[in-house]
């Protein structure tokens, strides 16, 4: 799946995507999980982050596969 | 609900569309969030945005949507601007109309709250300020690069980026150049009355009657009025006001003056007659209402005359703009000194003392050291003028040699550099720069470089700030062959201009390059030979920007 990265977390990764392939359909705490693996770094910051699926905020029951474009939303500040 | 969404990288205007709902919408309200000076406990002078764009504009429907089904809104339209944006101007534009102003209101408190909480756009950096007249942190050097722009493309970037300055009211006594800013609207007819255009007799306009009997005698500057009777006739004067309606003047060459011998009355006899009324009608030169100058006209003696003659005493004009500028390098010495072996005398401030007379304003000028460090730290004793203007020049040290600072200089006083290199000649290494309330242009140093940078850009943006309308290019003939040699980059060549024979004829001055001095006595236009055209041939149309030397 497509990763997307922003704000604090993209100047934290360096980067602002990047590509994880998961098995099955896992759902938001197991994809969460997944990301730490891949990107240790991104613990720090999976109290306050978001996921989002294809522009939609994820729930808990969200379900992810590979076809997916997942973004890291850390708190917004706009407006 | 209409709903309409932008992302988007470039300044909000300040216009609200049309109404789209003309006769339904009871309210339209507005709200703009500005970028403020003070981000944690920081002053700044500019603020980065990010936004996950396609989702944001997914959010933003959302929540406008999931509003509506509660307060009822006909449409709504948000801007939200991404990257840099500077101190004072809008991050993000909410326009809403509705039947009802409360339904309005009441979403645009939703919608920002939501906003805030939910729409994936985030401040990720400031720019800080520099703090003048303490220790400043030594500038970065400017790792952002800009695009080398066209001439057109320049005007086109600065002509976006100017606001005019504030008005003032004046007198007329100090009014003399100053730009209008808001059109001089006669507030009464012109002349108030009819008046005769002669020395005659003022008779009724289908009397003719062979006598008239004279039954009163008025000035120029006497106001009677009464009904004339057929046989009837008052003396005027040039400009005396007419004392009714529908009549005529018989000139006085036209009649005999007779006098009646029962009664002793002074009588005339009208000697010929011609169809002429001999009279200007009231609000025969203005009405009420018309607009006699429009904003942005600048005053001159006639402009003045009718400011008196409406009455207007007090004119909404343009303050004057404030001008810092910096000249730099040890190259130059000062006019009233012996130049060292190397050395030329400073030229430009005298040019650009001379150039700013064209609009009303105040100019400081100072000379710069070479050394970046001691140039800064007289920049820092002027202070407060730096706060005060309106527009900072430098002019030199706009190339990448090693004691050019003007870019260093400008980003450092805390200027956004908008563009610092033009497909121009002469005037390539030109900086232009702005900040919230202030622009600043770093002009190459050479004295033609100055001449070219100055009318075809640095103008633009003074008439901008003044309110004036920046002088365009016009069209003239050739009287002799030019061979600009440099096919690559637009030229801007100095002529002079001159009308004969009905048209404008333009002579190609002669310059080897932009250090040449001698051609400023007679140049009053710049022949522009665009990139890629080398070689006009004498009787050939071309461009030209008229300049007042």
């Amino acid at each position: 799946m497509n990763i997307l990265f922003f704000a604090q977390i993209k100047d934290a990764a360096g980067m602002d995507r990047m590509d994880l392939t998961v098995a099955g359909q896992p759902d938001t705490a197991q994809l969460w999980s997944h990301l730490c693996e891949a990107l240790p770094l991104l613990q720090p910051y999976r109290q306050s982050t978001r996921l989002a699926k294809n522009g939609e905020y994820a729930g808990a029951d969200t379900r992810f596969c590979n076809q997916d474009e997942v973004a890291l939303i850390p708190p917004v500040s706009g407006g | 609900m209409i709903i309409e969404v932008q992302i988007t990288p470039q300044p909000i205007p300040d216009f609200v569309p049309r109404e789209p709902f003309l006769g339904l919408a009871g309210a339209r309200v507005e709200f703009s969030g500005l970028v403020r000076e003070l981000e944690n406990s920081q002053t700044i002078t500019a603020l980065e945005y990010e936004a996950y764009a396609s989702m944001a504009e997914r959010q933003i429907r959302h929540i406008l949507v999931r509003l509506s089904e509660r307060h009822e809104c006909l449409a709504a339209r948000v801007i939200h601007r991404v990257g840099w944006v500077p101190v004072g101007e809008p991050a993000i534009q909410v326009v809403l109309w509705a039947r009802h102003r409360d339904a309005a209101f009441q979403t645009l408190m939703g919608f920002m709250d939501l906003l805030k909480a939910d729409v994936p756009i985030w401040k990720t950096k400031s720019r800080p300020a520099p703090v003048l007249g303490s220790p400043s942190p030594k500038p970065t050097p400017s790792t952002q690069s800009h695009p080398t722009l066209s001439l057109d493309e320049a005007r086109k970037t600065i002509q976006s980026q100017i606001q005019p300055v504030d008005t003032v009211e004046t007198t007329l006594a100090n009014a003399l150049g100053f730009i209008l800013r808001a059109p001089l609207q006669a507030t009464e007819d012109y002349p108030p009355c009819n008046r005769s255009t002669r020395d005659g007799y003022a008779v009724l306009l289908d009397d003719h009657s062979k006598t008239f009997r004279v039954v009163d005698s008025l000035s120029a500057s006497d106001w009677r009025p009464r009904e004339l009777k057929p046989g009837e006739t008052v003396r005027v004067a040039t400009g005396t006001a007419l004392p009714c309606e529908h009549l005529q003047v018989l000139m006085q060459e036209t009649v005999q003056e007779v006098q009646e011998v029962q009664d002793h009355e002074k009588c005339i006899r009208p000697i010929t007659r011609d169809g002429e009324l001999n009279l200007q009608r009231r609000g025969g030169d203005y009405r009420c209402g018309d607009v006699l100058a429009p904003s942005g006209a600048q005053i001159h003696s006639g402009i003045l005359a009718l400011l008196a003659s409406t009455g207007l005493t007090r004119p909404k004009v343009s303050r004057r703009i404030k001008i810092l500028h910096f000249t730099t390098g040890d190259e130059v010495a000062q006019p009233g000194e012996a130049p060292r072996p190397g050395q030329v005398r400073d030229c430009n401030s005298s040019l650009i003392q001379g150039w700013i007379k064209k609009i009303p304003s105040e100019l400081w000028h100072y000379h710069l050291p070479e050394d970046f460090e001691r140039a800064r730290e007289a920049v820092m004793t002027r202070a407060s003028r730096f706060h005060q203007s309106d527009l900072v020049l430098i002019s030199g040290g706009a190339s990448v040699g090693a004691t050019d600072f003007a870019q260093k200089l400008l980003e450092w006083l805390g200027f956004e550099i908008v563009f610092n290199r033009l497909s121009l000649r002469p005037g390539a290494p030109m900086i232009f720069g702005r900040m919230k309330g202030r622009i600043g242009f770093g002009l190459p140093g050479n004295p033609l470089s100055h001449l070219a940078c100055w009318h075809a850009l640095v103008d633009v943006a003074l008439s901008g700030l003044a309110g004036l309308a920046p002088v365009e290019f016009q069209e003239g003939i050739l009287g002799m062959d030019v061979d600009a040699g440099d096919g690559r980059r637009e030229t801007l060549w100095p002529a002079y201009c001159q009308p004969l024979n009905g048209r404008l004829h333009l002579t190609p001055l002669g310059w080897n390059c932009s250090g040449d001095v001698s051609c400023l006595a007679t140049t009053n236009a710049l022949l522009r030979i665009p990139a890629g055209t080398r070689k006009f041939a004498a009787g050939d149309t071309i461009g030209f920007l008229p300049i007042t030397p």
